[in-house]
């Protein structure tokens, strides 16, 4: 359940650390972000800047105070599968993207849910260590 | 005419009783029985949640899909379906350092197998064991857990021979 003022991990290597909402994108207004669900955040906390990162990673990096596209990947308000078994992480987080839906770090450093693929997340899929 | 009258009203018609249905079994636990029966032929399922012989919060199983993907973790809790088949079993584990629950239904027609992988020497004290989330007592990557532990079994059977 991700909503306005919700703060999430980020689990990319696009600089950020902690985000948070700011809009549930393509919701009812009464309505909450689950797996899947695109939402705009602010990032809150950054790494800090090095310069020897170098390559697309460092094109894309943000700082504190911007403004991004996220898809939620885990929350940690169970949800249902078709098959009826329920799934619940730790945390929330989230992956950053850009408007057209890439993603902007090229690493992800922990587990996704499993329903991306369904939702054809294919490149955050295929860039995370592991699905569950 | 009146004769006749009276003679239809004294003598009512009396109809043997009806049997039973279901030998008088309840209704509900007959359903329960069938239901199991089709969802569980062989009986391998309930065996595993039998209160006194099958799991128990605290072993490490490993479930199986029929697309051959598994999980991997330790039981938190099992919860018993009465007059269902909703019976249920709650595994975490930690992956990349990430807690991650499922809650598996037992009775789904997607397992292939649920397979336990360790089962230890001492257990907690509770049946539900949701509290051990984020304490000391939370589980830790349970696939590297369960490899130390067969280590460890292996090291005391060669120190006996």
């Amino acid at each position: 359940m991700i909503y306005l003022k919700t703060l999430l991990n980020v689990i990319d290597n696009s600089g950020a650390q902690v985000v948070e909402c700011i809009k549930v994108l393509r919701h009812g207004p009464r309505n909450f972000a689950k797996v899947g669900d695109e939402i705009t955040v602010v990032v809150k906390k950054a790494r800090p800047l090095q310069a020897e990162i170098t390559g697309q990673a460092a094109n894309n990096r943000v700082k504190r105070r911007d403004i991004c596209r996220a898809i939620v990947v885990r929350t940690k308000s169970p949800f249902r599968r078709p098959d009826g078994s329920v799934v619940r992480f730790d945390d929330n987080a989230c992956v950053l993207v850009n408007k057209s839906g890439d993603p902007l770090g090229t690493r992800i450093s922990s587990v996704v849910a499993k329903e991306l693929r369904d939702l054809e997340f294919n490149k955050i899929v295929s860039l995370a260590p592991k699905t569950f | 005419m009146c004769n006749v009258l009276t003679i239809y009203i004294d003598t009512p018609t009396v109809f043997e009783p009806l049997p039973k249905k279901r030998n008088g079994e309840n209704a509900l636990s007959y359903l329960q029985k069938e239901l199991l029966q089709r969802y569980d032929p062989t009986g391998k399922r309930r065996a595993l949640v039998d209160s006194k012989t099958g799991l128990r919060a605290g072993d490490v199983i490993k479930v199986t899909y029929l697309d051959r993907t598994d999980v991997v973790g330790r039981v938190l809790g099992i919860k018993r379906g009465q007059n269902n088949v909703g019976t249920n079993i709650l595994i975490r584990n930690k992956i990349n350092r990430i807690g991650s629950e499922i809650r598996i239904p037992l009775f789904s027609p997607k397992l292939r197998n649920i397979e336990v992988l360790y089962k230890p020497e001492e257990y907690l004290s509770r049946g539900k064991q949701y509290y051990i989330r984020n304490t000391k007592l939370d589980v830790d990557d349970v696939e590297a857990y369960v490899k130390r532990q067969q280590h460890k079994l292996e090291k005391a059977n060669v120190s006996k021979k």
